[in-house]
């Protein structure tokens, strides 16, 4: 194995014979974040029980602002809300959240479980 | 979509919280975008299906 490639995928270091090594390449970026987040409880109930709804949302876009093209692995739209039950020592608490497929990715990240290839 | 019940208790100094949680009950399938195993391998490492966690958290 070795790292150089010859060219078609094999490494010089292996004179041709085996597979380059993949490589993990961490390069630095100018980039920009801009987001939202906004969260909130309602009390729905509020006698010897109470019933509270919890709402939340965020958003977020950060972008390569030398290429312009989206980085990757950036958390998708997201929305949640709950109902939380209470009565003395005993709570529920009934949960739902959302998130939006990502499809702001950069070239070359996959945004489905099965990559297109 | 997740549910859970709790059920707090003091013992003393010590409080006690018995809870009881049901987490993803739809059993839905989904992988998170933020992890570099969603890249490095695709389709095998999805967030957990539906699961029941039980358990006591003591604080003391």
């Amino acid at each position: 194995m070795g790292v150089t490639n010859d060219g078609s995928g094999n490494s010089v270091e292996s004179a041709g014979t085996a597979g380059v090594l993949p490589e993990y390449v961490y390069t630095q970026v100018q980039a920009r974040f801009t987001g939202l987040e906004a969260s909130g409880k309602l009390r729905l109930l509020d006698v010897a029980q109470t019933l509270d709804l919890e709402l939340r949302g965020d958003w977020v876009r950060a972008i390569n602002t030398t290429t312009g093209e989206a980085l990757p692995r950036i958390a998708p739209v997201r929305l949640g809300a709950a109902l939380v039950w209470a009565q003395g020592a005993w709570s529920a608490r009934l949960d739902a959240s959302h998130a939006k497929a990502q499809t702001e990715v950069p070239v070359g990240q996959f945004w489905r479980a099965t990559p297109i290839r | 979509m997740n549910a859970s019940v709790t059920y707090q208790q003091k013992a003393g100094q010590t409080s006690l919280l018995w809870y009881a949680r049901a987490d993803n009950l739809g059993d839905a399938l989904a992988y998170p975008v933020t992890s570099i195993l969603t890249q490095t391998a695709p389709g095998r490492a999805p967030l957990p299906g539906r699961s029941l966690k039980v358990g006591v958290q003591l604080a003391f």
